[in-house]
């Protein structure tokens, strides 16, 4: 997945077949993680206030993920974002919205390929053991890792991570 | 005058979210945890789209919590504070709303 265009509105990528099935396959995988029930505070004191917006929360993030994922399928069966090219690649063209969508999107599979995994902490070399079990769990968090990066260069301005030297195609 | 009724609102207790409203007063901090998954540019991305910070505030807060383990991102008051709670949610960064001492 490289960037070939920036402009102040739009970013482009081309992808190879492989690296667009590799991206379809892990955005598939959103359904196989549910939302992480995450407390609110961690203030056993936090007051009736705090711990009654626990509620809105889990409903704000149910309604907005069912959301993201209907916007994901837009951009992706968008002819004019997501097309396909004469040499068998794709061209994925992403607006502002569409950048953070996907963004959210891949990082909400990474966290939860990565509580499904154990929650390890790579940093500190732990590794957890692969299974059959857990494979694509681990393989869905190495191609959000690869995925993100690339769209966080590109959105940072990064030319060495993101770009490729020579014109677009 | 006929067909005028006369309401009474009832009296309620005042909450703390209530008061919170009217005074406008900042008791609730935002503060982001450090967690092993998110990425730290993709951090920093996440503080600068939801506040608009700059580079370097964005990054400041995002070394503080990979550093010291988390960092008040704000100090707002309820509806303020739930509101960017909220928006940090829906990136799956690890954030909590703790009331300020």
């Amino acid at each position: 997945m490289k960037l070939i265009l920036r402009e102040s509105d739009r970013l482009v990528f081309r992808l190879s077949k492989r690296e667009h099935e590799a991206l379809l396959t892990t955005l598939r995988m959103s359904a196989l993680f549910p939302l992480g029930a995450q407390p609110i505070s961690r203030d056993a004191a936090a007051g009736d206030v705090v711990r009654s917006a626990q509620e809105d929360l889990n409903q704000a993030l149910s309604d907005h993920r069912v959301e993201q994922a209907a916007g994901i399928t837009g951009l992706l069966t968008d002819p004019l974002r997501c097309a396909c090219q004469a040499s068998g690649g794709w061209q994925l063209t992403l607006g502002p919205a569409d950048s953070d969508r996907l963004l959210q999107v891949l990082n909400e599979i990474r966290v939860g390929a990565w509580e499904k995994l154990g929650r390890p902490d790579f940093e500190k070399g732990t590794r957890p053991e692969i299974t059959e079990e857990n494979f694509l769990c681990f393989w869905a968090f190495q191609l959000t890792d690869l995925f993100e990066g690339v769209l966080l260069a590109a959105l940072a301005g990064d030319p060495d991570e993101s770009e490729e030297s020579g014109p677009p195609e | 005058m006929a067909g005028t009724i006369e309401i009474t609102r009832p009296e309620t207790e005042k909450t703390t979210r209530d008061q919170t409203r009217e005074t406008g007063t900042p008791g609730y901090l935002v503060v982001c945890w450090n967690d092993p998954v998110n990425l730290m540019p993709y951090v920093t991305h996440v503080f600068r789209t939801v506040f608009g910070w700059d580079r370097p505030v964005a990054e400041r807060h995002m070394r503080e919590v990979h550093e010291k383990g988390k960092s008040v991102l704000v100090r707002e008051n309820f509806e303020k504070a739930e509101f960017y709670l909220h928006q940090l949610r829906k990136f799956s960064l690890h954030v909590t709303l703790e009331t300020a001492e």
